[in-house]
């Protein structure tokens, strides 16, 4: 705001070296050799390192700990990281990586994920090259009575999360033989552990500290584990500081990626409009290792027939192996993928049964009391039908939907619905991650620090949890604020994913905070001389009609030695999924949300343009609605960037467009006004009611749109992105 | 890049010894450089060379300046005036910082086929004038970022001839700002007595260089502007055009939408 | 090669490579880091700055030519920490999430009312059209720059 923020590339250490990268030339090679020695003779270059110079582990612990810090005998896409530079200047660090010359030979590579699980494909992962597989099965899909049926194929494309600042990273060397990281991330502890492992180090070694961080979106997940590791390698190897940056197009190449996908989904209903049945088998492309895609998989999976009740329900999904960038962690994790699929279905299947798509939404959708496809039964915090009649009240849905067979002209007006289900959290596929701690210390002029595992990337965080902690202490806001994020400071906290900060550090620095205020409470009593309940109102405790300022009574607990600090700690137990069927509990609490889109198409041209776009969430309590708000029309143009603009082209395993001329995302000119809708239908266990909100808003805006699209021209685009090239063809 | 000299006359042009790139606004010299690119080029700033960044209606021709950026070529009353289809164009180029920055003579010295200002230029019947000749825009560039410019010659102005015409750009790109264009149109029409005297049209991103739709042009000349000339105009431009399958776009959409284009910029002229 | 020019107002001369980039010595001669690096090509404006009145990409802009010339920087609109109108707006508004496009995006807002102090939504649209946001959405955004204009108005009406 007033160019104080610092962020990594902006922090200077003395005697400070630039690092490069050294990356695979091709999509799938066996390195036979390499030579450096021009680059090594370079003015400035301090040390060129390899596979073989990694001090400890060279194994990225992620999930399933294939994917090597650098390429050893073997890389496996283009831009894979094979050798890092040290360097006094960045640029002779970026000269001399360039220098490096590797000898290979190309080995057969596959690039389609449908092609990689073909028996006769090139094997790069496993027998078969499927990172993961999992099976949802409800009920009996064969006995299902369905009267009509829809059945298709959709396709996706990649997103690339186009945060404005790239991943970077610094690496200090500690005086102890330890190391301390600073970097833009969002999941510290995961860098905490990738650090360690690399450097063979304790944990206790390794201190992670979080730099405001510029925009991360689940693409500042897993991937800092690889750029700090990297930083944290060099710096031991050198013994100096190391600053590693990347560019633009090195972090489109490697950097992780929305999934590209493929699904077959199928819908029996009754003539009524009963969903019946529901049959999915939907496949994403991980990538050339598995990194998160396990995980994003299974989210995709537990949701993959969207926010119905459906009583039969088979969903079969996989993630398969190819020889391209791996893909991992982007705002939604799994769901937009086959959002857009079956949300585009449910609409066919509104129009096979002649029938206003909100309706058949409105008669399907969850209702208290009602299951989820593992059979979770929803007992409470369902407002689904409510973002569904608000958002529709919003636009006029009632009198604007038409048929598509009554639009005239050349440029068409069209209006799309589409409805998700939210699991908020990380839910059974990451339960060992559920846990959440907090330190929250007032000081002696009342002043109030919290700090937590979980981080801020401009989502809001900072101010959400100060509010809360303001809040159950009973101290004003502007007295309360969040210390950067740092490993030694909490114990593992997990990562800043899945829309769980609200949730999981709110809870901890309220339970936190509830332990500081009973002790206040006590000498308030003292104070005012009156038992009772002691309440907090403007900077006061009162109780009853007595009151003394917060100030004074902060003063008061420090005069007496109060003990004004406390560790907060939270869990989360029994979610659910089974191994076999998908049967379970896996979340514990579903945010659920509407979109409607109204476009106008230019049928000569193709190109779609949003005139209005209403974003309606349920999300139990809007802690701050201003910061929710942004969430919304942040997350819902991302969404849009998604449905119309943004098309990443890998051709035969090279990236086409790796930078912000050739990879369109959405101007100022090219956005929408965003209507948000807040729904607030309280979580009890929640912090104040709050579930979660980060990654919903872009979860159906693709499907939303298409739908436009559809309810405009009459015609169905089942590939995203909707670029002009496909409108006016299809 | 291996030297970086500076001229402040038109003069030191002819004591050039080694080979020059001229940088002017730097939008596309810098990203080059960025890049990593132009390691052994001799870059030669020409940004101080006075007067030529005038706009100016001299006699029956517009001159305008090869440092003129193209903020101020959209803006300009004699622009508006005489080559609203440059004004248009030059309103349309990347952001406001690009425009504040990139020069007419640059985008020209550039010889990209989706160079913006360029289709506006063939349109307008508009001479590049460099310090060793005048050419004329449409046998001023060989193929995708080659023009006829030798060693060291240098861009200095553009002249316009200055009609009573009616004249009109459209182009696509995949957004409405920072957008290279899939397909872009300029279109100038001298019309008097009801009859199309004077025809101009050309097409960019649509083949090697900008191409103008000689045909099109012949087609109109002579004609009284309806629909259904307008219509067999636009079939007849989009056969002119050589479009090509990249990850921009495709050739068949290209195609499609020159004609749809075209046609809709005709239809601002009845 | 040696360059002077003015930049926030303060007069310096510095030793440069001539083809050095503006945007390098403003951050690492001058330690004014507020000004980003988001893509080196001109495509996103995290590196806008104002010379003499327009904006630009200092990323692309040859530090030779900024001779003689006035700049301003993110830094140069709080002097003494006391926030700007069009800053002040912003934060009234919501419209910064993760901070990185949002020195860029106040330059835009500021190069715009300098010129034209009661803006259309078209204006503020076209302004700040070459200036990427992935956080916001930019809804708040828009509706900041119109606030701040009104309250810009709303100053210079007091005063006469």
């Amino acid at each position: 705001m007033t160019g104080q923020s610092l962020f990594i590339n902006d922090v200077q250490f003395p005697d400070m070296l630039y690092a490069a990268t050294v990356r695979a030339p091709k999509p799938h090679i066996r390195i036979q050799s390499i030579d450096d020695s021009a680059a090594k003779k370079l003015p400035g270059v301090k040390g060129i390192y390899y596979a073989k110079d990694v001090p400890g582990d060279n194994r990225v612990p992620l999930v399933f700990q294939d994917y090597p810090f650098l390429a050893g005998n073997i890389a496996k896409f283009q831009g894979q990281a094979v050798g890092l530079v040290a360097a006094e200047d960045p640029a002779t660090a970026r000269r001399a990586a360039a220098m490096v010359k590797i000898k290979y030979k190309e080995l057969p590579a596959v690039f389609d994920a449908l092609e990689a699980m073909k028996k006769k494909s090139p094997k790069i992962y496993g027998k078969d090259n499927i990172f993961k597989k999992f099976t949802v099965k409800k009920g009996d899909i064969k006995k299902a009575r369905a009267e009509i049926e829809v059945e298709d194929t959709f396709t996706v494309n990649y997103q690339v999360h186009a945060y404005l600042e790239t991943q970077g990273a610094i690496a200090v060397p500690r005086d102890d033989g330890g190391m301390v990281v600073y970097g833009s991330m969002q999941c510290p502890f995961y860098v905490q552990d990738a650090v360690a492992k690399v450097l063979g180090e304790t944990y206790n070694k390794v201190t992670i500290i979080q730099q405001t961080t510029g925009g991360a979106f689940g693409g500042k997940e897993d991937v800092p584990s690889i750029v700090c590791g990297h930083a944290a390698m060099l710096a031991r190897l050198t013994g100096r500081p190391v600053k590693l940056i990347y560019s633009r197009e090195e972090d489109f190449q490697s950097m992780s990626k929305r999934h590209p996908g493929w699904a077959r989904i199928k819908y029996g209903a009754t003539k009524k409009g009963k969903i019946v049945s529901c049959k999915v088998k939907y496949v994403l492309d991980g990538g050339a290792f598995a990194t998160l895609s396990p995980i994003v998989l299974w989210r995709g999976t537990v949701h993959a027939s969207g926010p119905y009740e459906i009583d039969n329900v088979i969903i079969e999904t996989y993630a398969a192996a190819t020889n391209k960038v791996p893909c991992g962690a982007y705002r939604g994790f799994g769901q937009p993928q086959i959002s857009f699929a079956n949300e585009s279905l449910i609409d066919m299947l509104a129009g096979k049964l002649n029938m206003d798509p909100s309706r058949l939404r409105e008669i399907n959708a969850i209702k208290k009391g009602g299951t989820t496809a593992t059979n979770q039964k929803i007992t409470e915090s369902i407002g689904l039908h409510k973002t569904m009649a608000l958002a529709k009240k919003s636009v006029g849905w009632s009198k604007k939907w038409k048929k598509p067979s009554l639009k005239k002209g050349v440029k068409k007006y069209g209006i799309g619905m589409a409805s998700s289900i939210y699991g908020v959290g990380l839910g059974a596929g990451g339960q060992h991650l559920a846990k959440s701690g907090s330190f929250v210390q007032i000081e002696p002029d009342g002043s109030a620090l919290i700090a937590v595992g979980n981080t801020e990337m401009g989502q809001g965080a900072r101010t959400v949890l100060s509010q809360i902690a303001a809040e159950t202490l009973g101290a004003p806001y502007e007295l309360v604020d969040m210390m950067p994020t740092d490993t030694s400071r909490v114990p593992d906290s997990g990562p800043t994913v899945a829309s769980r900060t609200t949730v999981m550090s709110g809870t901890s620095v309220m339970n936190a905070c509830k332990v500081i205020r009973a002790r206040i409470d006590e000498v308030v009593r003292k104070e005012l001389k009156v038992k009772g309940k002691v309440l907090s109102e403007n900077g006061f405790y009162k109780i009853g009609n007595k009151k003394a300022p917060y100030a004074e009574i902060i003063a008061r607990c420090w005069a007496e030695r109060v003990h004004l600090s406390h560790a907060g700690w939270f869990r989360v137990e029994g979610t659910t999924f089974g191994e076999k069927d998908g049967q379970g509990n896996p979340y514990f609490v579903y945010t659920w949300s509407t979109m409607i889109a109204e476009v106008e198409v230019d049928t000569e041209t193709g190109l779609v343009e949003v005139l209005n776009f209403v974003s309606a969430h349920d999300i139990g309590k809007a802690v701050n609605p201003r910061e929710a708000e942004g969430q919304i029309q942040g997350g819902g143009l991302q969404g849009i960037g998604y449905a119309l603009l943004e098309n990443l082209v890998i051709d035969n395993g090279r990236m086409m467009n790796p930078n912000f001329t050739g990879y369109i995302i959405p101007t100022i000119e090219d956005s929408p006004d965003i209507k948000p809708i807040i729904v607030e239908e309280r979580y009890p266990k929640g912090p104040y009611g709050a579930k979660g909100l980060g990654e919903p808003p872009l979860i159906c805006a693709a499907p939303a749109i298409a739908n436009a699209v559809y309810n405009a021209t009459g015609k169905r685009i089942k590939d995203l992105p909707l670029i002009p090239e496909r409108v006016k063809c299809a | 890049m291996k030297k970086f000299i500076r001229i402040k006359s038109l003069a030191e042009l002819g004591k050039l010894r080694e080979k020059c790139v001229f940088l002017a606004g730097g939008t596309d010299i810098y990203v080059a450089l960025n890049d990593g690119a132009l390691e052994d080029e001799v870059l030669c700033d020409i940004s101080s060379l006075k007067g030529l960044d005038k706009i100016e209606l001299k006699g029956k021709n517009i001159n305008i300046g090869a440092l003129a950026t193209f903020a101020s070529i959209a803006k300009s009353p004699v622009i508006k005036k005489y080559a609203a289809c440059l004004a248009e164009a030059a309103a349309t180029v990347g952001s406001p910082q690009i425009r504040n920055r990139a020069t007419i003579g640059g985008n020209v010295a550039n010889g990209s086929p989706s160079g913006d200002a360029i289709p506006a230029l063939y349109a307008l019947g508009a001479v590049i004038k460099t310090n060793l000749r005048s050419v004329p825009a449409d046998k001023f560039f060989t193929g995708p970022k080659k023009t006829v410019l030798k060693k060291n010659e240098l861009i200095t102005g553009i002249s316009i001839p200055g009609k009573n015409n009616k004249s009109f750009f459209s182009k696509i790109g995949p957004r409405k700002a920072l957008a290279i264009s899939k397909v872009s149109t300029a279109v100038s029409l001298v019309i008097s007595g009801g009859l199309i005297r004077e025809a101009g049209i050309a097409f960019g991103a649509v083949g090697p260089t900008v191409i103008r739709a000689a045909e099109t042009e012949k087609f109109l000349k002579g004609k009284k502007l309806n629909k259904a000339v307008i219509s067999r105009a636009a079939k007849t431009a989009a056969g002119e055009i050589c479009p090509i399958d990249d990850f921009r776009s495709t050739a068949k959409y290209r195609r499609e939408t020159a004609a749809v284009i075209i046609e809709r910029a005709l239809r601002k002229a009845l | 090669m040696r360059v002077s020019f003015k930049i926030n107002g303060k007069k310096v001369t510095l030793d440069a490579a001539p083809e050095a980039r503006l945007l390098d010595v403003i951050r690492e001669d001058l330690g004014l880091t507020g000004t980003k690096e988001g893509c080196s090509k001109g495509e996103c404006g995290a590196c806008s700055v104002i010379v003499d009145g327009e904006l630009v990409d200092s990323c692309i802009f040859p530090v030779a030519q900024a001779e003689g010339r006035e700049i301003t920087t993110i830094e140069g609109l709080s002097p003494g920490g006391k926030l700007h109108p069009i800053q002040k707006a912003f934060i009234n508004e919501g419209a910064v999430q993760c901070g990185f496009c949002t020195p860029g995006m106040v330059l835009a807002a500021k190069a715009l009312l300098d010129k034209k102090s009661n803006p259309s939504d078209a204006d503020i649209k076209e302004a700040l059209s070459g200036n990427l946001c992935r956080c916001t959405g930019y809804t708040k955004i828009k509706s900041a720059v119109k606030k701040a204009s009104q309250n810009g108005e709303r100053g210079r009406t007091k005063k006469r």
